[in-house]
Parts: C-alpha cells; structure tokens; sequence
C-alpha cells in the first residue's frame, strides 16, 4: 500500500478488507522480480487465460451441441447451426478453436522457455513434472474436442484413434471401453463426455500447479544473477496481467469475426471425402505413424521416451549452472527434440495422404541429429561465468519516462474514447441485427479498452517505480 | 521437390482467396499485438523497485481521478460488450433438432444390377462391424471388369471400405483395376480383398451378398 491509512478511500479500504479475509494478503506482500516481467515469462500466464476462455466458451456451446451422429451427421449438423445461425456463436466457437490451439501453442514455448533455462532445477522439479503432464492433458482434450465437429477431419482423427487402441495390448477391451461399440452413435457422446473429462481434470491439474509456483515462488534468472525486485504483484501486476488479458480477448473476438472458424465436409456414410489431415500439433506424431513402423511403437513407444527423457531431465542434468550454454546434456537433447519435431512436422505437413518412405525419414532424422547435437555440443563448449548484477541507476528519471507520465492521463482517455467509438458503432451494428459486424468493433473496442486499462494504470501505480 | 511446389501452390490459393479486409483485419491485430509486446517489452526495462520516482509528487489529484475514471470505464466496456453478445446468443440461439433414428433395420439393399455397370462401384453401410459388434461400417460393392470377374468366377463382390492400415476409407480405380487407400497408397486386390501393396499387411473382410430374381443386391453379413 503506498498510502497511510489515513488517507485511504473506501474502496481501497474494502479491497484490503476483501483480500485479507480472503486469504490472500500474501499476495499483496510478493514483489514481482524484473526478469520475471520479461514477454518470455507470460507464456505460461497467457496459456492459463486460454484455458479460462476454453472453459466459459466450452460451457456455452454444451448448451447447443447434439452429441447424436442419426441418420444423417446430426453432430456436424449442429455444430453448424451454431456457427451460422446462432447470433455470436461463430465467435464463440472460434475463441473455443482458436484458444485451444493458442493454448498448446503457448504451453510449448512455455515448457521451452522453461526447459532451456533450467526452470526446472531443485526445487522446482515436480512443478516441471506437473506441468508436462497439463501439457498431455491438454492435447488430449484438444484431440477429443475436434473430434466433436464430425467433419472429414474429426472421422479421420476418430478412425486412427480407434486404429491405434486396437494395437495396444488389451486393445479390444480397453476399445470397447473407450468407443463402446465404435459406431459413430456411441463414440460421440463418448468423447463429449472424456473432452469435457480431461478439461475437468485439466484445471485441476493446473491449479496443482499454480499453487507449486506459489510455493517454491518464480525462478531466479537463469543467468545465476540474483533476481531484482521490480513491482508489487498487487495491484501492480495483477492490473498488467488484467490488461493484457482484455487485449487478447478482444483479439480473439475480432479475429473470430474476421476468420470464422474451420468447418470441414459433412461427414456421410458412402460419401467420398478428402483424406483429413490431423492438427498440427499431432503432425509429427501422424508422420511418424506414416513411415510404416508398427503403430505402438510410432503412437506410443517412440514418443513416450522422447517426453520420458524431458521428464527425468530434471534428475540428469547436472545443474552446476542454469544458464543453457552451462548445461550440455539438456540443451543438446532439447536442440535434437526440437528438431527432429520440426522435421516430422514439415515432412507430414508436406505428404498430405502420402506414405512416408521408412529410410528416408530415418536418414532425415539422423542428419537432423547430427546438425542439432553439432549445435548443441558446440554452444556449450565455452562455459558462462555467472552475470554481475547492475547496479540501477540512481538519480532523477529518464527524459522518455517523465514524457511518459506527463501525457499517460489523455492517451489513457484518447484510448478509452477512440474504445468507447468503436464499441458505440458496435452497439449500433448489434441492434440492426449484423452480428459480424457487431463482434468485429466489438473485438477492436475491447482491445482499446485493455491499452486504456494498461495506460491508466502506468499513472496510477506504476509512476514511483518508473525510473 | 513436387511436394513443395504443391505446398506453395495451395498457399499462394489460400492467399488469393482471402480478400483484402480479412488480410487488413489480420494485419491491424498483427500490428497491434506486436507494438505492445515491443512497448511492453521497453517499458518493463525502466521499473526499478528500489528507485522511488521523485516525479510523482508533483500529480495533482484530479488527473488521478480521470485516471481511476478511465480504469473503471474501461473494464466496464469490457464487460459490458463479452455480456451483450452473450445474453443475445442466450437468449435468441436454438438448438438444432433432428430425426434420430437407432438403426435396427432389416439388411440393406445397395443397389440394382442394373445400376452397377461393370468396372464401377457403390458405397454402403454394414449395420454390424466385422467382428459382430453393432455398429456403422463403411463398405463397397464392386462390379468386377470382365477379367477379373472371370478369374474370381463372380461378378459382384463387397468387401469393407476401412483399409486394414489405419482406417481409411478405401476405393476402386477402375484405371488399376485395384481397391486403394487414399492415405498411404494402399493397394488391395478386388478379386479376393488380399493386400497387394503397400503399408496395409490384412486382407479386406468380405461381406456376403445376395441377388434375388429382381436384380437387387442385398448384404446379408459378413463372411
């Protein structure tokens, strides 16, 4: 609190009523370090707000999805409705498509900013462990949810899926409990149920997580500095966090609105289709399966010791320094993992329903791994000696941040006014009945709305720590 | 290097097909989401926890209520314009009904005699998987060509439509007179449903058919 109590307001007087009956006056003492401020560091934050928007979007549409595939693809033909003729349900199942992919997306740069800067190391190990297995939970969920369209692309998905059960040991029995009898009538309201499942456990999942960052507290800088306090969490960063969300929310309304989300062929029996292709994050997972190899070795064996290692990672690497040219064991297998998920997905991105030769995928792949593993062993030949904390600088503030505060009152409300146009016209697209219109200002409104945000909370909290 | 060339061609379509608004659209959001992780970025290098900025006393208090006046407005828009679009989703979208049927019917016609011309095939459904289990498998009828037919010693087969690979739907190619799997190139024979080329190693199974004195072609199960 940068006041004394006499001077407090009501309000601010009820939020620290609110917040220490809540609990969560811990929050209000924790200091965000500067290292942590940095975009890289948001990865995991933003993933965590696409699982919120997954789960309101996701709870909207269960209301109007027939989970029944009938006669004739009553499933797709619901789907459908919904894009088309239910008044903003194009953008709500495009923020439910768009944030599922952004989400995994943004867990993947998430886990290799942490795994290249030994995030993981004592005593964060578990938190790492915890959060590989949210990142499974959420391609799963993501895998059974665009199954649910029953387009070309989902029986596709389906088929394989089915494919792949079946090889396991046990596979007919662990089928008949995954699909019951396999007909499309019985695998839909299956897999509405596990979708919704493994999002459920997803969250909880995540919110272990949550509570072992708040437990073992962020990471220092992974350049062995000793981490520099920079701004209160509340209400400084929480404000940040607030803004940045709003952007992206109006990102995606807009986006949403512009690029209304895939819907592939109405899947028919006896109907020809175009051979589906899979989403992109299970590409290389479907090129390896395309080399011919037996299918539980590419679906499961392969893959599962290449995260194996990722997993016990944390346990192998020596750890004398953090920083990633310190660390030759991590960096040269993350570089050759890396690379060779790049390969597979370029190589199943470019032979769309074409088999993959097994000898040339294997040359490809140990090419790519003597070219990373080069890499890797020659960026870690020459160890870095732990980073010399700068001292900040004392004395007046710089010429840019004392513009910055002088003018931060009106283009604050520049913004909220060119915000409150914009979502006016809205307003007036709304009423006359154009909703994709509507949701287009609407997006471009809500996205102003979050710099206003953003710029009124530099003058307000965050002017004593401008330096 | 054929693959490539495809890849970019289907991009450049792609491209082409997008009209100049949606590309504006993409890049306005582009734009301003770059600008402000490069802004952000700048901005987070000047905050310091242990400088107190002597430049913020001299604020007077009435541009701090514009300030908290701006906050509170804009979150409220921001709620405001998720609630409108919400309720009016809510309030005015349907759910889609249809006719649900259960499928228990008696064993499908596929088609005529008359209907199916040598050298062609029909798609149909198997009420049951080939293992017994109920269920809907795709399957295909095939008129053999006159060689094939005399080889086999019948002229209408029907085998499933799922190649043994990895689930595809299979078809014939009249131009190779064999049944193939779209995905990987499979290749099966259309006398007996064996696996000629390819990733799949299983036969097809066979669907038993019937031709009663009208010409109708009937499936009557599995072999």
């Amino acid at each position: 609190m940068q006041r004394a109590g006499s001077e407090e307001s009501c309000l601010r007087k009820f939020a620290r009523w609110l917040i220490e009956r809540a609990g969560a006056s811990e929050f209000t003492k924790t200091i965000i370090p500067r290292h942590a401020l940095h975009p890289m560091y948001s990865l995991g934050g933003l993933a965590s707000l696409m699982f919120f928007l997954l789960a309101l979007t996701g709870i909207v549409q269960l209301a109007f999805y027939t989970p029944a595939f009938g006669e004739g693809n009553i499933a797709y033909e619901s789907v459908r409705h919904f894009t088309e003729s239910v008044p903003y349900g194009f953008v709500v199942r495009g923020i439910h498509s768009y944030a599922a992919t952004l989400m995994i997306l943004l867990s993947m740069l998430h886990f290799l900013r942490v795994y290249f800067t030994g995030a993981y190391a004592r005593p964060r190990e578990l938190t790492y462990v915890v959060g590989i297995a949210a990142g499974l939970l959420s391609i799963t969920s993501a895998f059974l949810g665009y199954s649910l369209r029953m387009d070309h692309i989902s029986v596709e998905a389906i088929r394989i899926g089915q494919f792949l059960v079946l090889q396991l040991p046990g596979g007919s029995w662990l089928y008949s409990l995954v699909f019951g009898s396999g007909s499309f009538d019985d695998v839909i309201p299956r897999f509405l149920a596990l979708h919704v499942g493994v999002a459920g456990l997803l969250g909880l999942v995540l919110l272990l997580h949550f509570y072992m960052i708040h437990a073992h507290h962020i990471s220092p800088p992974y350049d062995d500095s000793d981490p520099e306090p920079a701004i209160p969490f509340y209400p400084n960063f929480l404000l940040t966090e607030l803004a940045a969300a709003v952007v992206v929310v109006g990102a995606l309304v807009t986006f949403s609105a512009a690029f209304p989300p895939e819907l592939g062929f109405k899947f028919v029996f006896g109907e020809e289709l175009p051979v589906g292709q899979p989403e992109w994050y299970l590409m290389a997972l479907y090129a390896l399966i395309k080399t011919g190899i037996d299918p539980v070795l590419a679906g499961f064996v392969i893959p599962s010791m290449g995260l194996l290692i990722f997993v016990i990672m944390p346990w192998v690497d020596p750890l004398y320094s953090r920083h990633p040219m310190n660390r030759r064991i991590a960096t040269t297998y993350g570089l050759i993992f890396v690379g060779e998920y790049v390969m597979l997905f370029l190589y199943g991105q470019l032979t769309p329903g074409e088999q993959i030769p097994l000898i040339n995928a294997l040359l490809l792949a140990i090419a790519v791994a003597i070219v990373m593993g080069y890499v890797g062993v020659k960026l870690t030949s020459r160890p870095v000696p732990p980073r010399r904390q700068k001292r900040p600088s004392e004395g007046n503030p710089s010429y840019a941040v004392r513009a910055l505060l002088k003018n931060v009152w009106w283009i604050a409300g520049l913004l909220l006014a060119l915000a409150l146009v914009l979502g006016g016209l809205g307003a007036v697209s709304h009423l006359s009945g154009s909703y994709y219109d509507a949701a287009m200002l609407f997006g471009g409104s809500i996205i102003l709305m979050g710099w206003a945000l953003f710029a009124a909370k530099v003058g307000l909290v965050d002017a004593k720590y401008l330096a | 290097m054929d693959a490539v060339r495809e890849f970019s061609a289907t991009l450049l379509a792609a491209i082409s097909l997008t009209n100049l608004r949606s590309l504006g659209i993409a890049l306005f959001l582009a734009v301003l989401i770059g600008a402000g992780v490069i802004i952000y970025y700048f901005y987070t290098k000047s905050l310091r926890s242990e400088h107190s900025n002597p430049g913020n006393k001299g604020r007077t208090s009435s541009r701090r209520n514009f300030l908290v006046g701006v906050l509170v407005l804009a979150l409220a828009g921001f709620l405001a314009q998720i609630l409108v679009p919400l309720l009016e989703l809510l309030r005015k979208g349907t759910v889609l009904v249809g006719g649900i049927s259960s499928g228990q019917e008696a064993p499908p016609k596929i088609a005529n005699v008359a209907e199916v011309p040598p050298d062609s095939q029909v798609s149909f459904v198997m009420r049951r998987n080939p293992d017994g289990s109920p269920g809907q498998h795709p399957a295909i009828l095939i008129h053999l060509p006159e060689d094939k037919a005399a080889s086999a010693g019948k002229e209408f087969v029907a085998y499933s439509a799922v190649c043994t690979h990895l689930g595809c739907i299979v078809s014939y190619r009249s131009e190779e007179e064999v049944l193939f799997c779209p995905c990987h190139a499979g290749r099966f024979d259309p006398t007996d449903g064996k696996a000629i080329s390819g990733p799949p190693k299983k036969p097809l199974p066979k669907v038993r058919l019937r031709i009663d004195e009208n010409g109708d072609i009937y499936a009557e199960g599995w072999v």
